[in-house]
């Protein structure tokens, strides 16, 4: 009865547009008082949902993104993915796609993609092209690339909410479906061009200097989430100490390499980060306090049980998880989502002898695949305004590309072993 | 009328600064010490045992706060699916309603969350200096009553403007 | 509160228990038996409510909330403590006890639990009960075995939100990391720290035997800490003085089982610990007794008058304390 008095509040409560954290803070609150808990325990847990060193990586990690962009380290990113690919049809949108696998390598955070690669793209694209739906298209599905290949703020969510979870196991499995993404994004790219009767760019005569160059920039730039990774997965760093260093190494990059960064942006994107990872903490915070109400009124459980009766099979609950999630996603943004389900489906897939890093992969790119959808794909929304094109024919434009991640995730979620080795190889 | 909106304004724009400069040297204040601390490990085999429960601390206050910028700037995420649905005076009201429904929870927080922070007074943090744990703990109502002034203040503003536009305070009210 | 009713077979006080620990901890079941004592010994007048796992939040939340009249029982080690009171960091100071008849005799001491309840009382709490958690600290580490007495030296050592504990490592010359338990493990798989001082259970329930995170243990008994229980002050002062008797008498008798069921525990960990390869050693008695004397010298001095850990407060615990007796802990290690 509670629970469906909880349920049906915060529907209410998101369907007229609260956002989210307060439609859930406001329908715990509730709940709270009906089922007697005192309020100020309420308050209280607010706070120690937010008492995890681990948390202190979020905000790490929203900086480090923030400063590639305004140290030029992305605009060197792009420079070197149009010095491999500049030649060929379509250019402009395998660069998309490139940039985001090795911006995503950074920042992890889809929507800073979009907005972001989106914004140096899109306008040029649209020139050459003629063909905004197609760039913008591209634009938001490449960048849910960014959440698989390591760091990514997803996985670390995710290892948040799942609890005991390493960190460097989840984004040791990142790597392959990452890249797996990213290549079926091209070659689906490829045969989409094939039929297009686009131009070929005439691009600047490189000199052997200038290839140098922008080799040097691109390893200078790489480097970046190369020590991150390395530090959290060799076992040298923790995730808040790794974003720390990021954040050092952009800071002196930008400063001293690039010279691109000033004070006065340094500045902003300080300012970026608080507003970002406020709103994400917010809802850790809120949501923590839900999942406990959740837990101590034994409803966790509760699903746990209804589900086992329903089926005993691991690929099942993997199918009706990859349903769930997809449903949800359609109108609840991934952060939101993950803090919600995690905690209460993490638990059950144990059960269901599910490796909780193969969870995490199904987890963060189901849920990522909201992004890019409408009703509500945030992913979407951006790159279609920046391109200028209606929502709609952007996602008609996308059919070839959903037809292309829905295999991706098809082969995360019922082919672990293509990507569990990698974590396994580390010992995990 | 208008005179009195600038002041409301002013006093609404002269406080987010202070919150958003607060925020800032806060969030650099993690980064130093963290980085501080990951140095004096490293090198000089003396863990600064002070370093991580501050650095969470500051996390917690910067997230509070912090959420008051992004009601101002209409940025907590909300599901787009209705409100673009409802234009002109409609829309005002749907807003109006968002604000007061916000401004329940945040009321009801600021009072709770007073009591839980005033039973911090008797605890204490020996690796953070000795603080009191009232001051950590206070941020879940200091950042709430900041949320709370934002609600109320940009309501009026909003609403004195909303002669000429419809503007939003919580939510920006999609694209 | 509690909260009493008339009704036939329905109980008249009802008591809500927070236990921080899982309910497979070897603590847990200590608790469960004072319940279930309770229950029985007034005939179902008492209904206690042992809600485990922390699900009503932490060490300090919980204290906090017994503190503010919101929880009737809260129970956590006192290593935890420290941020809400400082009336347990005394049974902290390294090496003071060297047997478990020694620890229980000084906290079942009337003197000694008089003055931490006039510390406790300050804050409207009531110390109540303590239950053993399976020995002292040991000293686990991970790839090198403890041979001389500054074979410590340049490690780091885990310690919980202690500044006591961090004060022990750096006796040993060791740096003092603080890191909160959940992330232990990832923190001697990232070679963050090089050992880890907690009791045998510890180990086993976190797994630390497994994937070489720990390969030696030291059984130096360094450092005793426990679990306790405390109550509600103006609650407790509320109840009828049968009632007050029957819990008093049921959380004694429940301690008394809790002895023998934790040493049995005990000993079952350390056979897995063995069966997995983990070597658990003694020190030679004159490294040993080195060991003892430097972290006395280094550690008792810088504690001695600060809040909680009176001079008067030693005193009593030493002539409370009594003989050493067998120097056992309550459970033995095959040799
Ligand atoms: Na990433
Ligand atoms: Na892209």
């Amino acid at each position: 009865m509670v629970l469906a008095l909880y349920v049906v509040i915060f529907l209410i409560l998101i369907i007229i547009s609260v956002p989210i954290a307060f439609a859930l803070g406001l329908s715990s609150v509730t709940v709270f008082w009906l089922s007697d808990q005192p309020l100020d325990l309420f308050a209280q847990r607010l706070w120690t949902g937010l008492d995890k060193f681990t948390l202190v990586a979020i905000p790490l990690f929203i900086l480090t993104g923030e400063l590639m962009s305004s140290s030029g380290i992305l605009t060197r990113l792009l420079d070197f993915s149009r010095l491999i690919l500049g030649r060929i049809k379509g250019s402009l949108l395998y660069i998309n796609i490139m940039g985001s696998m090795f911006f995503g390598g950074v920042n992890g955070s889809a929507v800073a993609d979009t907005s972001a690669i989106g914004s140096m793209l899109i306008p040029a694209s649209k020139k050459e092209y003629k063909d905004p739906e197609l760039v913008a298209s591209i634009t938001s599905i490449s960048s849910i690339i960014g959440p698989l290949i390591p760091p990514s703020l997803p996985m670390l969510i995710y290892a948040f909410t799942a609890s005991n979870v390493s960190v460097s196991a989840l984004f040791l499995a990142g790597v392959i479906p990452g890249i797996l993404l990213g290549i079926v994004l091209l070659i689906t790219t490829y045969f989409v061009v094939r039929k297009k009767d686009y131009p070929i760019l005439k691009t600047e005569e490189y000199t052997l200097k200038d290839v140098l160059k922008i080799i040097g920039w691109f390893l200078v730039a790489l480097i970046l989430p190369v020590i991150m990774v390395a530090g959290i997965a060799g076992g040298v760093m923790t995730p808040t100490e790794a974003g720390c260093v990021g954040v050092l190494y952009a800071v002196f990059i930008g400063f001293f390499i690039t010279r691109e960064l000033t004070f006065d942006l340094l500045y902003k994107s300080l300012y970026r980060t608080v507003v970002v990872s406020a709103i994400v903490m917010l809802m850790v915070s809120i949501g923590h306090v839900s999942v406990w109400w959740l837990s101590i009124e034994g409803y966790p459980a509760m699903i746990g049980d209804t589900l086992s009766s329903f089926t005993d099979n691991a690929y099942l609950f993997l199918l009706l998880m990859l349903l769930i999630y997809l449903f949800v996603g359609l109108f609840i943004d991934q952060t939101p989502a993950m803090i919600m389900l995690v905690p209460i489906f993490a638990p059950l897939a144990i059960t269901y002898g599910i490796d909780p890093i193969h969870f995490g992969m199904v987890t963060v790119l189901a849920l990522a695949v909201g992004l890019v959808t409408p009703p509500v794909g945030i992913c979407l929304f951006v790159s279609s305004s920046i391109a200028e094109v209606p929502i709609h024919r952007v996602f008609k434009a996308s059919t070839p590309y959903f037809i292309a991640l829905g295999i991706v995730l098809l082969i995360i979620t019922f082919i672990p072993d293509t990507y569990l080795w990698l974590p396994r190889l580390f010992g995990y | 009328m208008k005179a009195q909106t600038n002041v409301v304004e002013k006093i609404e724009e002269g406080l987010a600064l202070a919150v958003r400069v607060l925020c800032v040297v806060m969030l650099a204040l993690i980064v130093i010490v963290t980085a501080i601390s990951v140095i004096s490990r490293y090198f000089f085999f003396h863990p600064l045992n002070f370093a991580n429960p501050l650095s969470i601390y500051l996390m917690m206050w910067i997230s509070f706060l912090g959420s008051g910028i992004a009601i101002r700037k209409g940025e907590h995420i909300f599901v787009e699916l209705f409100i673009n649905k409802f234009v002109g005076r409609k829309r005002v009201r749907l807003l109006l309603l968002i604000n007061i429904i916000v401004a329940i929870f945040l009321i009801i927080m600021i009072y709770y969350g007073f009591i839980f922070a005033f039973t911090g007074l008797q605890s204490t943090d020996a690796f953070v200096f000795g603080i009191s744990m009232f001051i950590p703990y206070l941020s879940v109502p200091i950042g709430m009553l900041y949320m709370l002034i934002v609600v109320i203040l940009r309501t009026i503003i909003e609403f004195k403007n909303s002669q000429n536009d419809t503007a939003i305070a919580v939510n920006k009210g999609g694209s | 509160g509690s909260s009493a009713s008339g009704n036939e077979g329905e109980p008249e006080y009802k008591f809500k228990m927070s236990n921080v620990s899982e309910e497979s901890n070897v603590v847990s079941a200590g608790l469960e038996k004072f319940a279930e004592l309770a229950n029985s010994k007034s005939d179902g007048r008492i209904q206690i409510d042992v809600i485990h796992g922390a699900q009503l939040g932490t060490g300090v939340e919980t204290f906090e909330a017994v503190r503010n009249g919101n929880l009737d029982f809260a129970a956590d080690s006192f290593a935890n403590l420290n941020s809400v009171t400082p009336a347990f960091e005394i049974f902290h100071l390294p090496f003071l006890f060297e047997s478990k008849e020694q620890a229980w005799n000084a906290v079942l001491d009337e003197n000694v639990m008089g003055l931490v309840n006039e510390e406790l009382g300050e804050q409207g709490v009531r110390f109540f009960s303590v239950l053993d958690m399976g020995g002292p600290r040991q000293i686990s580490t991970t790839d090198f075995k403890i041979e001389k007495i500054n074979d410590l030296t340049g490690k780091s050592i885990r310690a919980s939100r202690s500044p006591m504990e961090v004060a022990m490592h750096e006796a040993w010359g060791a740096a003092g990391q603080t890191v909160d338990w959940p992330e232990v493990p990832e923190s001697l798989r990232l070679g963050m720290v090089d050992g880890v001082t907690v009791s045998y259970p510890y180990i086993r329930s976190a797994s630390l035997h497994e994937g070489n995170l720990v390969k030696y243990i030291a059984d130096v008994n360094a450092q005793w800490f426990s679990y306790v229980t405390v109550v509600n002050q103006d609650m407790w002062d509320g109840l009828p003085e049968d009632i007050q008797e029957i819990l008093t008498e049921a959380a004694r008798e429940a301690e008394e089982w809790h002895h023998e069921y934790v040493g049995e525990k005990v000993e079952e960990d350390i056979q897995i610990l063995t069966e997995a390869g983990v070597e658990i050693y003694t020190l030679p008695e004159e490294t040993y007794e080195e060991l003892k004397e430097m972290t006395i010298d280094k550690v008792w001095d810088q504690f001695i008058g600060d809040p909680g850990i009176s001079q008067e407060k030693l005193d009593l615990i030493q002539e409370a304390k009594g003989p050493v007796g067998d120097k056992g802990w309550g459970y033995t290690i095959p040799e």
